[in-house]
């Protein structure tokens, strides 16, 4: 009897290795987090190169730091979603955060435009002091003091959570007043009818107002977006042009509905060292 | 169709592992086969949920057929070993006690689907406050466990120097220029150190010598009337499931010695308390499911697994996915219960013996270990690193016999405790 169940667990072991080694995929990887809106860019990469026979997976790392050193040197087929936000972290966490630009081809790129949010009964009332749920990949103090600084003499305090996905069910939850939450992580819990969003940095699709209309500045703050590229390595050049072709027709229509602006597929060198440039620009805010 | 056989096949035979063998723990059995689970949130959560069903089932049978208890939750049986002295008493013992779980495996699961299917705690939240408190309850359990205090600390303190590593180093080395770092950089993965702490322990620890089991001869003791006090203590278990880590344990010695008090007889004692714990192995995965908040160490590495994927539990929100679950669970329930009625001693002779092959223990080890690489997909000197580190401290852990909860807090919780702690101080202060 235990020499049959031996053999039958031998076979079982060497099948699933079989199975596990040959597997062609790419792993994906957030520098912030899968819970925000690199996740929703990394699902939809993963979507639509499933017609050009890639297995993408999604793989949370735990810090920007270890998800760019992870990306630099594995030596397998690997993706990541990296956001102008990353040189800010660099600077703050003290880790390198920064991608070997010369090493990795970007692919694709979009434009992640926030929120803010309240559940669907609260008002915002002058002369109040609220919580301000923010992403810890955001520059929360620079959102907070921007956001502080209105017409309606209105404060708010920075609660961090780890992204906006977590920012809304905080929400929700009661545990903060208002939350700063990118428009795609929003939409769901808008369109359930628990919050509202009154003011965005570039929607208005659920019916949000400028943000320049609640601060009255002329502050660029007011116009915040959070761009994110997507950069691959270790694959061939007709790998890389399959992958492209692939994202080309779908990446902009799924993205857009899923509330992203700007995507584009296929990058040229000037709208990187634009990219480029924008992610140190961003590395003011704090 | 296949992965859910596949998965169910999994926990299945993690759970009947863990039940059955002392030293394998809830959290153990967990990770033994996780590597080996569909990379699907599905799939991951009825491992889990099936695999701790089956502890309990199993972790009555090996008191009654081994006179070891698999579980703690078990030991109101070994209390009670001495009025089962012949076959058919035994028997009859299996037969209340499976069919008491399988009751509670029914109940509890039904009443989680019928929570998700209406979403009728969608309007209860847990507060950030509240969240904070199961934390720091699980983090003080796990220094106060087994009263060795200091030996549990340092231990926490360890797992906080692993996880806190990089941070700690990036920090120093950002005083010295980048070519004259101090002290290079890792990264440690928890859920790969976890792994290799957990299936060394099976390398180290000395093969169970399990006694040859108790003979059971089928006896024609009705059951029937059992089953009101089997409904009751479901819904006893069901309760108690919602206290952190140990709710599965405090149902059984509660259910037990309530029986007791009223003086009932030995049988009625161990359905209590092997009804109750079963309802309360599944009830303690209401607020995971329902919250999102983990309160068991098994339910922990179940968070760290699916983070590591993007994936959180808003995939029960679908009906088929509910039902999917609740099939499992039932169909679970009833696989342990044919399997602990119908097998009889001479099978867990064999099965017994096959367990505590030491080629089994390491076959286990290394398969589980080298499962993760590919999945993971580190690089081989990722794997060394950690082997090199995390092997000799699992040797320790054996040596010292130190419980593997302040290992598992330590590891997957402590960011999380200091990040929600931030949240409330931001929040409140």
């Amino acid at each position: 009897m235990i020499k049959i169940i031996k053999k039958t667990m031998l076979i079982t072991v060497l099948a699933m290795w079989s199975i596990t080694a040959s597997a062609l995929d790419m792993e994906m990887i957030p520098a912030s987090t899968l819970k925000g809106p690199a996740g929703n860019i990394i699902n939809a990469v993963g979507d639509l190169s499933k017609s050009a026979g890639f297995n993408v997976i999604p793989k949370q790392m735990g810090s920007c730091g270890e998800a760019v050193d992870y990306f630099n040197n594995t030596k397998n087929p690997v993706g990541i979603n990296w956001s102008v936000n990353m040189f800010k972290n660099s600077a703050e966490t003290k880790q390198n955060c920064i991608v070997n630009f010369a090493d990795a081809k970007p692919i694709a790129a979009s434009w992640v435009t926030y929120d803010v949010c309240v559940r669907k009964d609260f008002v915002l009332e002058p002369g109040k002091t609220y919580t301000l749920g923010n992403g810890k990949a955001n520059p929360g103090i620079s959102i907070t003091e921007h956001l502080s600084n209105n017409n309606k003499n209105i404060k708010f305090k920075n609660v961090t959570f780890e992204g906006s996905v977590q920012t809304v069910a905080g929400l929700v939850n009661k545990d903060i007043d208002v939350g700063y939450i990118a428009t795609g992580n929003a939409a769901p819990a808008i369109k359930a009818g628990s919050i509202k969003c009154l003011y965005s940095t570039g929607s208005s699709k659920y019916g949000q107002k400028p943000v320049s209309e609640f601060t009255g500045t002329k502050d660029a703050m007011n116009e915040f977006k959070v761009g994110n590229m997507v950069f691959v390595r270790n694959l061939s050049a007709e790998q890389i042009a399959s992958l492209e072709k692939s994202l080309a027709s779908g990446f902009n229509s799924t993205l857009e509905k899923e509330d992203f602006a700007d995507n584009r597929v296929g990058i040229s060198k000037e709208y990187l060292d634009k990219f480029i440039q924008t992610a140190k620009d961003y590395a003011q805010y704090r | 169709m296949i992965e859910l056989l596949f998965t169910m096949l999994l926990g299945i035979i993690a759970g009947i592992m863990a039940g059955l063998l002392p030293g394998i723990p809830v959290f153990l059995g967990f990770m033994l086969f996780l590597p080996f689970v569909p990379v699907d949130p599905l799939m991951i959560v009825i491992y889990g949920i099936v695999m701790n069903i089956g502890t309990q089932f199993f972790g009555s049978m090996s008191a009654l057929y081994f006179k070891v208890p698999g579980e703690s939750s078990s030991f109101p049986i070994l209390l009670e070993l001495k009025n089962f002295n012949t076959p058919e008493k035994i028997h009859r013992a299996i037969k209340l006690t499976t069919l008491g779980s399988l009751i509670a495996t029914t109940i509890a699961a039904t009443g989680i689907w019928l929570s998700l299917y209406t979403n009728i705690f969608s309007k209860i939240y847990m507060p950030l406050w509240l969240k904070l408190s199961i934390f720091i309850f699980l983090l003080i359990l796990s220094i106060i466990h087994d009263r060795k205090y200091l030996i549990n600390f340092l231990m926490l303190l360890t797992c906080l120097f692993f996880v806190f590593y990089a941070d700690v180093v990036i920090y120093i080395n950002s005083f010295t220029p980048q070519a004259d770092s101090i002290l290079p950089i890792y990264y440690f993965n928890s859920m790969l150190a976890l792994i290799i702490l957990f299936v060394f322990q099976l390398i180290w620890t000395k093969p169970i010598k399990l006694q040859k089991a108790t003979e059971s001869k089928k006896s024609s003791y009705p059951v029937i009337d059992s089953i009101p006090m089997m409904i009751k203590y479901s819904f006893v278990g069901t309760v108690l499931g919602f206290i952190p880590q140990l709710g599965a344990t405090i149902s059984s010695y509660i259910s037990y010695n309530w029986e007791k008090f009223k003086k009932r007889d030995s049988f009625k004692r161990i359905t209590a308390s092997e009804t109750a714990n079963n309802s309360a192995i599944i009830s303690c995965w209401f607020p995971l499911l329902l919250m999102g908040v983990p309160i068991t160490a098994s339910e922990l590495l179940l968070v760290q697994h699916l983070n590591k994927f993007g994936f959180n539990f808003s995939f029960l929100k679908s009906t088929d996915a509910q039902l999917i679950l609740l099939a499992a669970m039932l169909a679970a329930g009833i696989i342990y219960y044919m399997l602990s009625v119908m097998v009889n001693h001479k099978m867990y002779n064999i099965l017994g013996k096959l367990i505590t092959r030491r080629w089994f223990s390491i076959a286990l080890a290394f398969s589980s270990i080298t499962i993760f690489y590919f999945i993971d997909r580190h690089s081989l000197n990722f794997i060394l690193i950690h082997l090199l580190m995390f092997v000799p401290l699992s040797w320790l852990i054996n040596k010292l016999e130190i419980n593997m909860l302040a290992i598992v807090i330590g590891l997957l919780l402590i960011k999380d405790i200091l990040f929600t702690f931030q949240q409330v101080i931001q929040i409140y202060f």
